[in-house]
């Protein structure tokens, strides 16, 4: 009777256990994926094409988009990633952690915030936006610019193409 | 013993994979008429919830931001599939939003590829009556005016996305209008 007792708890840890690590560390594990899909290019913007059926780098794209990202490490020194926001339509640049959730988002909505823009990431902050927290060392960076009309694909990929990241 | 244990791994990835499809019973997401979403969703708080979002919306962007609302049943709580006819009904004026769009997505999650290239509709796309009333047939044949493809005989999910949304709009979502799904 012992034995059955002693089993069915420990059945029961190791059933509980196994569900909880998955449901606490599936994110992580997703960024990892995402990183090995990206053979590991740190720093380094990825200019994605027209939002279609052919997209398949991410789950429920937005089909008004055009996308870019970057996946970022701050382990070694600061990054400073610049581009410039259309002021026509609405435009964001989204930081995320390891566990793939975000944690600051800059939009051009504000008219100030239309034109440059630079962040410099170390590991305390954002530097020019102190009151952010760079929460994990390495994490993705995402550029949506809404398309305002149909022809308007060509247009944002000059802002795509303004994207930059500088090491140092 | 050990059986025991081997055995108690695949279950408990059984229960995960069963307590993270079970998004749409989440008390996390309330529901507005068809449409479930979070206006503060707990990321990072809740590790269940995290790990939805994370595997159906990735990348998605934080509350205050952007809210999302799915759709997976129309008004009558029956499932949305290509097998039939639904009209998507609404006014432009009363999503109040910076920006808002809504998509069908398959069943995998992905834009359904169709020959017109037709994903979503937007306030700036869509054909309107005077009144800014507007009307999207949900439909695997071409119909006249704001058509939306999706794929024959297959379940699909609509997200409606509401960028930088007004206050009071946000925060009287279940009686604020927000477009209705019934099938034909």
């Amino acid at each position: 009777m012992r034995k059955i007792v002693v089993a069915v708890i420990a059945f029961s840890l190791v059933a509980w256990f196994t569900q909880w690590a998955v449901i606490r560390y599936f994110p992580e594990l997703v960024f990892k994926i995402a990183v090995h899909r990206t053979r590991h290019q740190f720093n380094h913007w990825i200019n994605a094409g027209k939002t279609d059926a052919n997209m398949r780098s991410v789950v429920m794209p937005n089909p008004d988009f055009v996308y870019s990202a970057l996946f970022y490490d701050i382990n070694d020194k600061p990054v400073t990633i610049s581009g410039i926001l259309p002021d026509s339509t609405y435009a964001s640049v989204s930081f995320y952690d390891n566990r793939c959730q975000p944690y600051y988002v800059y939009n051009n909505l504000d008219s100030n915030r239309r034109g440059k823009f630079e962040f410099t990431l170390v590991k305390d902050g954002i530097l020019n936006h102190r009151e952010v927290p760079v929460k994990t060392s390495k994490g993705i960076i995402i550029c949506r610019f809404l398309k305002s009309t149909d022809s308007g694909y060509q247009q944002l990929v000059t802002y795509q193409k303004t994207l930059s990241c500088v090491s140092k | 013993m050990v059986v025991l244990l081997l055995v108690a791994v695949p279950t408990g990835l059984g229960i995960a994979a069963y307590r993270i499809s079970r998004v749409n019973t989440s008390p996390a997401f309330a529901r507005y008429g068809s449409w479930r979403g979070s206006k503060d969703l707990p990321l990072n708080r809740d590790d269940l919830v995290t790990t939805q979002v994370t595997l159906f919306a990735l990348f998605a962007l934080p509350s205050n931001e952007a809210i999302y609302l799915f759709a997976s049943t129309d008004s009558s709580d029956q499932m949305l599939t290509g097998n039939a006819d639904y009209t998507i009904e609404g006014n432009i004026h009363k999503i109040r939003a910076a920006y808002w769009s809504v998509t069908a997505y398959g069943k995998d999650q992905f834009l359904m590829s169709n020959q017109s290239n037709r994903y979503s509709f937007n306030a700036t796309n869509l054909v309107t009556d005077s009144l800014c009333n507007f009307k999207i047939s949900l439909s695997a044949e071409a119909k006249p005016g704001n058509w939306l493809p999706v794929k024959k005989g297959s379940p699909f999910r609509l997200v409606l996305r509401l960028y930088q949304g007004k206050k009071d709009f946000l925060e009287h979502l279940d009686n604020a209008g927000l477009p209705v799904i019934r099938k034909n």
